[in-house]
């Protein structure tokens, strides 16, 4: 594979490999993806995944290989490139993928409830290159069948917008060359056509639950492999992806973000070959468990929105601003800088508790924002809607800096409700 | 004398209180204007400098700090005066913090001395 354009780094981030997808709706460049010691992309067009690769050693996976061993993790970390129309055409050049998508659309200019749905890349059927009678070293041709779309429109009102993010539907893929006597790719998989479904609902003035629902992989059965072999894996096949954004009651008041992960029930882990130690083993990852309570949900970060990434990494790149993350008393959302993110948030959460302890006790209302001095900086913390937000400086920023861009984020964050009215702000 | 010069931080615009505090607590010297330093109040003053302490310790060896702590109409501004001391200004968020700081810088020497 050769090197992509470099593109402009929006920083580092560690999050869910599903957060990516459902966080790039208006991003268009490559996530280049750190695992261990292997390194990889995944090539993005306004939230669609076009490429996914990954290289550990000698070691490559490509497309859906790939992605299984993102989502294997529980957490990646990654860098936000974004590429101009030239480096996104060359880019798409070197992955060998057809886009007659080239004319990108304008938002909708309309300030209501709009059903989004974002069908996958067309990509136009390469001839599978022929492979010799009896040769078990190359693919199969996957076969995929056309994606149904349906949308459901119900009522149209003022509200949200609510987007749905489907996953590439990969249209007759080339099938890769491997190297004779390598038995360690794994035999063809076919997968059969997703349904994908936006269901709208009434809006009401209510709180908006977010779910993102993503396919749910069953076992199929496995396509036939040379006996006795046992070098190469079980064949995964794929059952239809049933995609469906279910919008429901919409409130102005805080959002609870539902993220259903990939359902991986019965689908073995990603292929490997025996005894091959250089690529690290998948993480088991059992499906989380969600629910559409507000504020006892473990939710998804609503803020990683590509405006909201740009803006974080807009305060990032300001003079003596050392380090940003989002964080909650769980994890850590967004890490941006140079900084160990660990020891960071574990101070800014020990800050964050002294706050919750003092909150109660004085009747000033809630805290808008913490700074400790320290000769080496400042440690700031603050509400960020449902998350926190954490910020190392440098000495050379003051108080009044610190609180003005804090300031600055709270309107950008805000001007972002305006445009979509299920995220408001939560300074609170 | 002490409470001389807390009243030139009490005179700065929208500053409604100044205290000079010991880490435990103990109120040293105090000056207000339109505010009560009830129990509650003292006991967030308190858990606020116990708990601006221990994050300060996680940097290290860090003995100088100040601490903001902003609310929607106030904030909290505690400054280490000498070993066991703390100022502690408290202001409305209109108040201009720079100037506060500078009356800080100021005056530091001379609250020591007293102290």
């Amino acid at each position: 594979m050769k090197a992509l354009p470099e593109g402009k780094s929006l920083g580092w981030m560690q999050a869910p490999a599903s957060w990516i997808t459902s966080h790039t709706v208006r991003f268009i460049g490559v996530v280049r993806v750190v695992i261990q010691d292997g390194e990889g992309f995944i090539l993005i067009k306004k939230g669609k995944p076009l490429f996914h690769y990954f290289k550990h050693g000698t070691i490559e996976l490509e497309g859906h290989t790939a992605l299984d061993y993102f989502n294997s993790h529980p957490v990646i970390e990654f860098n936000l490139c974004k590429y101009t129309p030239d480096e996104f055409t060359w880019a798409m050049k070197l992955c060998n993928i057809e886009d007659h998508d080239t004319v990108v659309p304008k938002e909708p200019a309309v300030s209501g409830s709009v059903a989004r749905q974002n069908s996958p890349p067309s990509r136009t059927a390469v001839p599978p290159v022929v492979k010799p009678a009896g040769d078990t070293r190359i693919l199969d041709t996957v076969v995929v069948s056309p994606p149904v779309h349906m949308v459901d429109k119900k009522a149209v009102v003022t509200g949200p917008v609510y987007r749905e993010h489907t996953p590439l539907s990969r249209m007759a893929d080339p099938p890769v060359a491997k190297p004779a006597g390598d038995t360690r790719i794994p035999d063809p998989v076919a997968v059969s056509p997703p349904v994908h479904t936006v269901e709208k609902r009434a809006v009401v003035t209510g709180p908006v639950y977010r779910e993102h629902n993503l396919p749910s992989r069953t076992a199929v059965p496995p396509v036939a492999k040379p006996a006795g072999d046992t070098r190469i894996p079980d064949p995964v096949a794929v059952s239809p992806p049933v995609h469906t954004v279910d919008k429901k009651a919409a409130v102005s008041g805080p959002v609870s973000g539902e993220h259903n992960l990939p359902s991986r029930t019965a689908v073995p882990p990603v292929a490997k070959p025996a005894g091959d130690t250089r690529i690290p083993d998948p993480v088991e990852v059992s499906p989380p468990a969600h629910t559409v309570d507000k504020r006892a949900v473990v939710q998804q970060p609503v803020v990683g929105d590509d405006p909201e990434v740009t803006i974080l990494s807009q305060i990032r790149d300001l003079n003596g601003i050392v380090a940003i993350a989002v964080f909650n008393d769980k994890r850590t959302v967004i890490m941006m800088g140079d900084a160990d993110s660990e020891v960071l948030v574990k101070i800014a959460r020990k800050m964050l508790e002294t706050a919750k302890k003092i909150t109660p006790l004085l009747t000033w209302g809630p805290f808008v924002h913490m700074t400790i001095q320290i000769p080496a900086g400042n440690m700031i913390i603050a509400p960020y809607r449902d998350n926190y937000l954490c910020l190392l400086t440098t000495r050379t920023i003051n108080i009044g800096h610190v609180r003005r861009i804090l300031r600055d984020l709270q309107q950008k964050a805000h001007l972002n409700v305006c445009h979509e009215p299920g995220l408001p702000v939560s300074f609170r | 004398m002490l409470k001389k010069i807390l009243n030139k931080f009490l005179i700065l615009h929208d500053v409604r209180g100044v205290i000079v505090i010991r880490v435990d607590g103990g109120i040293v010297e105090s000056i207000k204007s339109g505010m009560e330093y009830d129990d509650a109040f003292m006991a967030a003053v308190s858990t606020l400098m116990v708990g601006s302490k221990a994050t300060a310790d996680t940097f290290g060896n860090s003995p100088a700090f100040m601490v903001f702590m902003e609310f929607p109409d106030y904030f909290l501004l505690l400054a280490p005066l000498k070993e066991e001391f703390f100022l502690l200004v408290i202001a409305q968020n209109t108040a201009n913090i720079g100037q506060i700081n500078q009356e800080m810088k100021k005056n530091k020497e001379d609250l020591v001395a007293l102290l």
